[in-house]
């Protein structure tokens, strides 16, 4: 058939049309081979402009569509959807960033008008080059797996409960994770306890949940909407249990950071030092003392245990070093307590109250550094600098180190299961850490909680809440989901098989076939990112809509 | 070194290192051996469970007509190897790691014998000598083999995975050294009560090794300088690849060139009629076949990291381009940047397929 290219050059109301010759483009444009109609309008994003679009496709017959106008980020979408309405496929469409890439950077319009004849000369030159797309619909299953029973698991369970089934999973033998350990959760000191057991009841009486305590992950395979699950009691003599998910919740919780660090603090030497989550414990054993038995007379409260090792701030140490400050002056009347800070982390409507309240009370706040614990005559010296320059001691009766929240001790062994990737600190990594802090790289695989990094009970409880409403709003019970269609394909007859492809693979998708001795995209799972592409040093590999031919045409075609 | 055995070898090395191999077998230490062999009148790597036909085991052949690492890899390359000792150089043995971290082979039940290494001679001159000259004649190594630094284990950290290696280097002719240089090549030796610990001749071997390998050290730089200046720029590059006719003899001998089919010759880039001559009206002219060097940017792109400098490219280019010194000149150079070394060790992962967060810094936000 013979191609009938249309090319539409928009004003962009004065932002184009202010700085380019539109008329002298249309004009070299349209003596291309192929070019049917080159045009000019006003505002082709506007609701008359699609309607204009989607009349001149029919009208002239167009079998390809290049569209010189803004960024493809802001308006590829809106004309590939103008290319359905008017029965064009999609693909066979190119846009040329006419604004930001010209029309906004040139002062000069002669050099603008060249520049733009340039770009629309490219984009003609690669649509001739493009072919038609199809996206597909597969299949998918609602249910979810929550894997690890913390305050993050259960209250994402507790979300989607009303809508699918859910499968909650925990090593451990009981849900509630280290928020059952609290008396109280700072900053607003409400009972923690009461809170998880409130969730926890909500899991018990919803028929949709089922809880799998004891029991680990052993195998994940599959992709978004359709994820086969292998699961296995502690005791290895059970039978495994398969279960298939649609999507997968990540809410391992947190561990605290390595003893390595607590060491160098004389912890496990000297008596009565204990950190932060022995202290809860204690508190909420009704255990709260000295090892011997006696109530302490003082208290040294250290911060920021671990966290230049470790090269982040665990963001609620503060507020839960004070929160220990004021239960420990209700519980013992006349005990002196002080905080040995660095700097002090004390963001948020409720911190700083806490902070009044614990200094009201009588809490004295040292700021200090290179602090150093020792034994001395039934105490504990504190060596501490104050104000970076004066050595000062201070012996107390008790030691609690405030220790920094570490990534959960499973993260490693999840991680390669999951093919989600852990970054900074072993914590996993967020598809983008501003814009995107529940997804993982992986479609269907979502993080909520200490998994991606520390955080208090409140941000924890929001992360999961996003995470059912990602869920809810991609995985609609009998509603099919779209795949994308740029995917990459290896060429079989290409492929040697080395498997550098598989390498830089950021979403699993791609899989090495032994008996062929090839690797395979799964189509569902490519996302289009061109990885494999540029690194398949035999060619196999390329991506659908950025063909090495396309992408050549191209560049010629702009460097001419 | 305080392991190792002395192999006496009055009647050459070839026949020690046959001697060696035929009690492996005969010990079923290994099921069989891959190993130069000289064959009407040429050598070959032979795959071989047979004792008899290990007398005319070479070790070190004066030629090689087959880079050795595509001996292992058409023999591993779909796995389920039996258990075999290689005896090969160097070069080729550390072509045969690269090869396994690109899946092309199996090393898993490969047993690698390195064998000090005398260096190449080029093909043509060596085969011209056969024919019309007296044999005596003294003949040049190949440019990357007069240049070459790791032609021997002795005092060598930039190769690790060589199991036990043959050392002849500064012994005069009655004897060889063998080199356990893993744990693997130390059971060898072991089951086999061979255990001398022969001081002294590894000092001599180490001594003389150590010398040669200076004065290499120097000449490559030497060369690497003298080619640097050669192919510097566009115009410098034109100068040495337009002579280059496309025959792509350097890819199809390369060891690491493993493509089925060469991007070069799969036609992606190639073009219409018309839109060459658009082309030409741009450019003033257009060459055909187009792009020679285009073949041969690719080939340092896609080789360099892994390049061996074994040196094979150059020996069968028609035309006698230099392009393994190329190559190595690029390889030197790449390999710097991410401090990699090619056939270092089968566990040092290709800097392609290696993510680190902080890497090439230096281009960045250009």
């Amino acid at each position: 058939m013979k191609k009938r290219i249309g090319v539409y050059v928009c004003e962009c109301g004065p932002n184009i049309a202010g700085a380019v010759d539109i008329d002298r483009v249309l004009e070299a444009v349209l003596s291309l081979d192929g070019v049917a109609v080159a045009e000019k309008y006003g505002l082709l994003c506007s609701g008359d402009g699609k309607k204009y679009l989607v009349e001149q496709v029919r009208e002239h017959g167009l079998t390809h569509l290049v569209v010189g106008a803004c960024s493809p980020k802001q308006h590829e979408l809106t004309f590939m959807t103008v290319c359905e309405e008017s029965g064009l496929n999609p693909f066979l469409f190119q846009m040329a960033n006419i604004r930001e890439q010209v029309a906004w950077i040139t002062p000069d319009t002669e050099k603008a008008t060249e520049r733009t004849i340039r770009h629309l000369k490219a984009a003609i030159r690669r649509v001739l080059y493009h072919t038609a797309l199809e996206q597909k619909e597969i299949e998918t299953n609602p249910d979810v797996l929550v894997i690890g029973g913390g305050m993050a698991g259960i209250s994402a369970a507790l979300s989607l409960g009303s809508s699918r089934k859910v499968y909650v999973v925990d090593k451990r033998d009981a849900l509630g994770g280290k928020a059952l350990k609290y008396e109280k959760s700072s900053p607003g000191m409400a009972n923690s306890a009461d809170v998880v057991e409130n969730y926890l009841r909500g899991i018990e009486t919803d028929e949709n949940i089922e809880v799998l305590t004891n029991t680990n992950v052993e195998e994940v395979r599959g992709f978004f909407g359709n994820f086969l699950v292998k699961l296995r009691e502690n005791d290895a003599e059970s039978d495994a249990r398969e279960l298939r998910v649609g999507a997968i919740i990540v809410a391992l919780g947190m561990d605290p950071l390595d003893s390595e660090v607590l060491s160098e603090y004389g912890y496990g030497k000297i008596q009565n030092v204990y950190t932060s989550l022995e202290l809860e414990q204690a508190n909420v054993d009704g255990k709260l003392g000295m090892s011997g038995g006696g109530k302490p007379k003082s208290v040294g409260i250290v911060h920021c245990v671990g966290r230049k090792e470790a090269g982040y701030c665990s963001e609620i140490c503060c507020t839960v070093g004070m929160k220990i400050a004021c239960y420990l002056q209700e519980k013992f009347p006349g005990i002196a307590v002080t905080e040995f800070y660095q700097d002090l982390s004390i963001p948020g409507r409720g911190a700083q109250v806490l902070y009044e309240e614990a200094r009201r009370a009588g809490t004295e706040f040292i700021r200090a550094t290179n602090v150093q614990l020792s034994e001395s005559d039934d105490k504990i010296k504190i060596s501490y600098e104050r104000d970076h320059d004066k050595t000062e001691e201070k012996p107390v009766d008790m030691v609690v180190l405030l220790v920094g929240i570490g990534p959960p001790a499973d993260a490693e062994k999840i991680s390669n299961l999951l093919s989600v990737p852990l970054g900074k600190g072993g914590f996993f990594t967020e598809e983008h850490a501003k814009i995107s802090p529940v997804s993982s790289s992986i479609e269907g695989i979502y993080l909520a909680g200490c998994a991606s990094g520390p955080k208090g009970i409140p941000e924890t409880i929001s992360q999961s809440e996003a995470v059912a409403g990602k869920i809810l709003a991609g995985l609609v019970p009998g509603r099919k989901i779209e795949t994308e269609a740029k995917t990459s394909r290896i060429a079989e007859n290409l492929c040697m098989g080395c498997q550098t492809c598989l390498d830089v693979c950021c979403y699993g998708a791609i899989s090495y076939n032994e008996t062929r001795g090839i690797c395979v995209v799964n189509e569902v799972l490519c996302k289009g990112c061109g990885n494999c592409a540029a690194a398949c040093p035999s060619g196999a590999a390329s991506h659908q809509h950025f063909t090495s031919r396309q992408v050549y045409q191209e560049i010629a075609e702009i460097v001419k | 070194m305080k392991k190792g055995h002395l192999l006496p070898a009055q009647e050459g090395v070839s026949q020690a290192v046959a001697g060696f191999l035929k009690r492996c077998l005969e010990e079923k230490i290994f099921d069989a051996v891959v190993a130069p062999l000289d064959s009407h009148a040429g050598y070959n790597y032979v795959l071989l469970d047979d004792g008899e036909l290990l007398d005319k085991v070479v070790a070190m052949p004066p030629v090689m007509p087959v880079q050795g690492a595509k001996a292992v890899q058409s023999l591993t390359h779909h796995g389920n190897s039996k258990k075999i000792a290689v005896v090969m150089r160097l070069c080729e043995i550390r072509a045969a790691v690269e090869l396994s971290k690109l899946r092309q082979t199996d090393l898993e039940n490969v047993f690698f014998i390195g064998v000090d290494c005398s260096g190449v001679i080029p093909l043509p001159d060596y085969l011209e000598r056969a024919r019309d000259k007296p044999k005596d004649t003294e003949l040049m190594l190949r440019p990357l083999c007069q240049v070459c630094e790791d032609f021997s284990l002795a005092g060598n950290d930039r190769v690790t995975v060589v199991d036990l290696h043959v050392g002849t280097m500064g012994l005069g002719d009655s004897s060889a050294l063998l080199i356990p240089s893993s744990a693997a090549g130390e059971d060898v030796l072991r089951q086999l009560g061979m255990d001398s610990k022969p001081v002294e001749e590894v000092n001599q071997w180490s001594t003389k090794v150590g010398v040669i390998r200076n004065e290499r050290r120097k000449a490559r730089k030497e060369a690497l300088a003298d080619i640097k200046k050669k192919v510097s720029g566009l115009e410098g590059l034109l100068e040495v690849f337009s002579q280059c006719i496309e025959c792509h003899n350097c890819q199809s001998v390369c060891p690491i060139c493993y493509c089925r089919l060469c991007f070069a010759d799969k036609g992606t880039s190639a073009d219409t009629a018309d839109d060459y001559l658009q082309r030409a009206n741009v450019a003033g002219a257009v060459r055909h076949l187009p792009e020679p060097l285009l073949f041969h940017l690719g080939r340092m792109a896609h080789m360099s990291l892994s390049c061996v400098s074994c040196g094979m490219c150059e020996d069968v280019c028609p035309v006698s381009i230099p392009v393994g010194r190329v190559v190595s000149l690029v390889s030197e150079e790449t390999r710097g940047i991410f401090d990699y070394m090619p056939g270092r060790s089968v566990e040092e992962e290709l800097p392609l397929a290696r993510f680190e967060l902080e890497e090439l810094t230096e281009v960045e936000d250009v």
